[in-house]
C-alpha cells in the first residue's frame, strides 16, 4: 500500500518503529474506509490519525465535493483549526485549490517559494497558523487539501516527516475519492429505490441466476397481502422459487423463465396468485433488464393488480345481464298480455256464438284460440332456450343461436313496426361459443338497431341479420337502415357509460365488447348518418 | 465494544478525569475529543486521562490527545496522563511525545499536581 523510497533504505531502529506505527495507522484507516460509508466521519478519523502520527497540535482537511447536490466542502479539524473551521465557509478556498497548487508535494508555508506569495488563500492559511499544506491529488486533479499546524514542542517538519506525510496522504486520498463515489452511488441507488417505491405496480428484479436483487414497496406490500403473514418475508438474495412458491403463485416461475429465454414472448400476461387471503389477478410483464447486470441478463418483473378491475368487469357483466333481464321481463309480460287479451276475447266470442247456436263460429273461434296458444308455446320455448344458464364455451352452430334470438326478438313490441330478416349461410363450421353470451350480444345489437330505426319514425325500417363464411372466419353481421351514427359516437361506442338512449345505462355495448373479446372476435362498424349502420363480428374458425 | 468505553468523572470545576477502556483508536477517538472539548468549554482546565486499562493507543488516539492539548495549555491548564503502561509509554516515546506530555503515576498524583498549578 505505502510504497516510497522513505520506507526503504537503512533506517535506524527508531525510524523503523515510526514507520511500522504509520503502516498500522494506514491499515486501520483503510479498514475503516472499507466498513464505514460515512465520509465526514472518515475524514474526522484521517485528521486525528495524521495529527497523531505527525504530532501536529492542529490539523485540518478540506475536501471539495464532486457532487453537484453537495456544493459545500467536507471538512474536519482539531486543535486551533477547530474554531476556524466552524466559522469559515470553505467553499471559496476549496474552489481555488487548483490555481495555487502545482504539484502534489507537501509544501512548507515558510519556505521561500510560498512565503513571498501574496496569494490571498495562502496568506489566509498562514494567518490561521498553518505550517504545511498537503494537496490531496487523485489522477492529477486536486480534490482537497490538508493543513498542518505547528508540531508539539515546536518541532520542525523534517524532510523525513514530510516524505512520510506525502506517502500517508497519497495512500489515503484515493480512499477519500472512492468514498465520494460510493456515497454518490448510494445516493443514486436510494433515488432509484425512491422512484421505484412511488410506482403503483409491484417490481421484482432478479439476476441471471434468478436471485432476487431488488423489490419496491408495492412488491413487498403485495407479497404481504397474498401470504397474509403466512410465509417468510421477502429478502434480497432469495431464489425465485422461494419468492414465488408454486403453491401460491402457480406457474409464475415457469412463465418468468420462459419469457427470459424467449425474447419475443414478453407481452403482459394474466397470472393468478392463490394466497390464504384469497385469489388475486395480476397482469405480469417481464423484461430482460439488458445492460443492468454485470453477469449476463437478468429479469425485471412488473405486476399490475387487476383484481378490482376484474371484479368490476364481472359486476358490470352481471348488471348488464340483470338490466337485460328486466327489459326482457317487461317485453315478455307485454307479449303475454297481448296473447291473453286475444284468448279472453276469443273465449268471449265463442261463448256468444254458443248462446246464439252458431256452431261454425264456435269452431272457427276455437281454431284461432288454438293458434294463439301455439304461438304462446313457441314464444315461451324460445324464451326458455334464451334464459338457459350456460356460461361455458361449447361446440355451437352460430346459425342456431341467431335463429333462436331472431324468433324471440320478432315477438317483441319494438319489432312490430320494424321488419327483421335473417339471411343465414347454411353448413357453417361448428365453433366454440358461449351460447348465452353470443345471444346476449345479438339481442343487444338487434334492440339497438330497432331503436335506431324507431327514432327516425320511418315506416320501411328493416334489420337484416346475416352469417357468412369467409377467409377462415365466420362473419355475423347486423345491418339496419336507421339514423346512423356520427364518427364521435362510433369511436366511443364500446366504452362504458356511453348511451344515446334516455333510459340507457351505457353498459350494454361495453359488455358486448368484452364477450366478443373472450371469443377473439374482431368488431367492425360501418355507419353513415341518415343511412344506417352495419355491425360485423368476425369469429376465427380455429379458436 | 465495551473495551472502547470511557468514563468521565468531574473532580471539581477545574479538574475532570477520563478513564479510558482498553483501546483508544479510530472508533472512539472522536468521542474522546468531543468529551475533552466539552469539558474545556465548560471551563475545566485540567483533564486527567487515566490509562490504567489502556492496552492499545492508535495514531487517532494520540491525535485526540494532542489535538486538544493546546487548548488546555492556552487556558493555563493541561492534559495529564496517568497509570500509563509500558506498551503505551513506548508508543509515546517513538512519537517523541514523552518529553512533551505531562505523565503521572496515579490519578491521585495527577489531581495533586493539577491542584498545585
Amino acid at each position: 500500500m505505502i510504497a516510497s523510497k522513505t520506507l526503504r533504505g537503512a533506517d535506524t531502529a527508531h525510524q523503523q518503529e515510526r514507520k511500522l506505527l504509520l503502516l498500522e495507522a494506514l491499515c486501520n484507516l483503510a479498514d475503516q474506509f472499507a466498513k464505514d460509508p460515512d465520509l465526514p466521519r472518515l475524514i474526522d478519523s484521517v485528521v486525528l490519525t495524521v495529527a497523531g502520527q505527525f504530532t501536529a497540535t492542529s490539523a485540518m482537511i478540506v475536501v471539495r465535493s464532486n457532487n453537484l447536490d453537495r456544493m459545500n466542502c467536507i471538512h474536519s479539524a482539531i486543535g486551533k483549526f477547530r474554531d476556524i473551521s466552524i466559522k469559515t465557509n470553505f467553499l471559496s478556498p476549496a474552489s481555488d485549490f487548483s490555481t495555487h497548487l502545482t504539484h502534489s508535494r507537501p509544501c512548507v508555508l515558510n519556505d521561500l517559494q510560498w512565503s513571498e506569495s501574496d496569494d490571498a488563500t495562502l496568506l489566509e492559511w498562514r494567518e490561521m497558523g498553518a505550517r504545511v499544506f498537503v494537496p490531496l491529488v487523485v489522477n492529477g486533479s486536486i480534490i482537497g487539501v490538508m493543513l498542518m499546524g505547528p508540531r508539539v514542542g515546536n518541532l520542525q517538519y523534517s524532510e523525513e516527516a514530510l516524505g512520510l506525510l506525502q506517502d500517508f496522504i497519497a495512500t489515503i486520498t484515493p480512499l477519500i475519492a472512492n468514498s465520494f463515489l460510493y456515497a454518490d452511488m448510494a445516493a443514486l441507488s436510494a433515488r432509484h429505490l425512491q422512484i421505484l417505491d412511488s410506482v403503483r405496480q409491484a417490481v421484482f428484479v432478479f439476476d441471471s441466476r434468478d436471485v432476487l436483487l431488488m423489490v419496491n414497496r408495492a412488491a413487498i406490500d403485495l407479497t404481504d397481502m397474498i401470504s397474509a403473514g403466512d410465509s417468510s418475508e421477502l429478502e434480497v438474495g432469495m431464489g425465485i422459487e422461494k419468492v414465488f412458491p408454486d403453491k401460491v403463485y402457480p406457474g409464475w416461475t415457469e412463465h418468468i423463465r420462459k419469457c427470459r429465454l424467449n425474447h419475443s414472448n414478453r407481452r403482459p400476461k394474466t397470472v393468478i396468485a392463490k394466497g390464504p387471503a384469497g385469489e388475486r389477478v395480476f397482469s405480469a410483464s417481464v423484461s430482460s433488464g439488458e445492460g443492468l447486470f454485470s453477469s449476463g441478463e437478468g429479469t425485471i418483473l412488473t405486476l399490475d393488480d387487476k383484481t378490482e378491475e376484474t371484479d368490476n368487469e364481472r359486476r358490470m357483466f352481471e348488471l348488464e345481464k340483470f338490466a337485460e333481464q328486466g327489459m326482457m321481463a317487461s317485453s315478455i309480460s307485454h307479449e303475454l298480455n297481448n296473447h291473453l287479451g286475444m284468448l279472453l276475447g276469443g273465449v268471449e266470442l265463442a261463448q256468444i256464438a254458443q248462446v246464439k247456436g252458431l256452431q261454425a263460429k264456435v269452431i272457427s273461434t276455437l281454431g284461432k284460440l288454438r293458434e294463439n296458444i301455439s304461438q304462446m308455446q313457441r314464444f315461451t320455448a324460445g324464451l326458455m332456450d334464451f334464459a338457459r344458464v350456460n356460461s361455458q364455451k361449447q361446440a355451437n352452430q352460430i346459425n342456431d343461436i341467431v335463429s333462436d334470438v331472431v324468433s324471440f326478438a320478432v315477438a317483441q313490441k319494438r319489432f312490430s313496426a320494424v321488419k327483421l330478416n335473417a339471411s343465414l349461410t347454411p353448413l357453417l363450421p361448428v365453433m366454440e361459443l358461449d351460447k348465452d353470451q353470443i345471444a346476449q350480444v345479438l339481442i343487444n345489437i338487434l334492440n339497438n338497431a330497432a331503436d335506431a330505426i324507431l327514432e327516425t319514425g320511418r315506416m320501411d325500417g328493416m334489420v337484416v341479420v346475416s352469417t357468412v363464411h369467409a377467409k377462415g372466419e365466420v362473419v355475423l353481421a347486423v345491418s339496419d337502415n336507421g339514423g346512423g351514427m356520427t364518427p364521435e359516437v362510433k369511436e366511443k361506442l364500446f366504452r362504458t357509460n356511453l348511451t344515446t338512449k334516455p333510459k340507457g345505462h351505457g353498459y350494454g355495448l361495453a359488455t358486448c365488447a368484452k364477450i366478443l373479446e373472450h371469443h377473439n372476435a374482431k368488431i367492425s362498424i360501418e355507419s353513415k348518418v341518415g343511412f344506417g349502420t352495419t355491425f360485423e363480428f368476425r369469429f376465427p374458425i380455429s379458436q | 465494544m465495551s473495551f472502547r468505553i470511557f468514563i468521565e468523572q468531574p473532580v471539581s470545576e477545574r479538574i475532570t478525569t477520563i478513564t479510558l477502556g482498553q483501546m483508544l483508536d479510530n472508533n472512539n477517538a472522536e468521542s474522546v475529543v468531543q468529551t475533552i472539548v466539552n469539558a474545556q468549554e465548560r471551563g475545566c482546565k485540567f483533564i486527567i486521562i487515566d490509562c490504567e486499562k489502556l492496552t492499545f493507543l492508535s495514531s487517532a488516539g494520540v491525535g485526540a490527545i494532542i489535538g486538544t492539548l493546546e487548548a488546555s495549555r492556552d487556558q493555563g491548564g493541561d492534559i495529564v496522563l496517568c497509570n500509563v503502561s509500558e506498551t503505551i509509554c513506548h508508543v509515546l516515546s517513538v512519537l517523541d511525545l514523552l518529553s512533551f506530555l505531562t505523565v503521572k503515576g496515579s490519578v491521585q498524583e495527577a489531581i495533586a499536581a493539577c491542584k498545585l498549578k
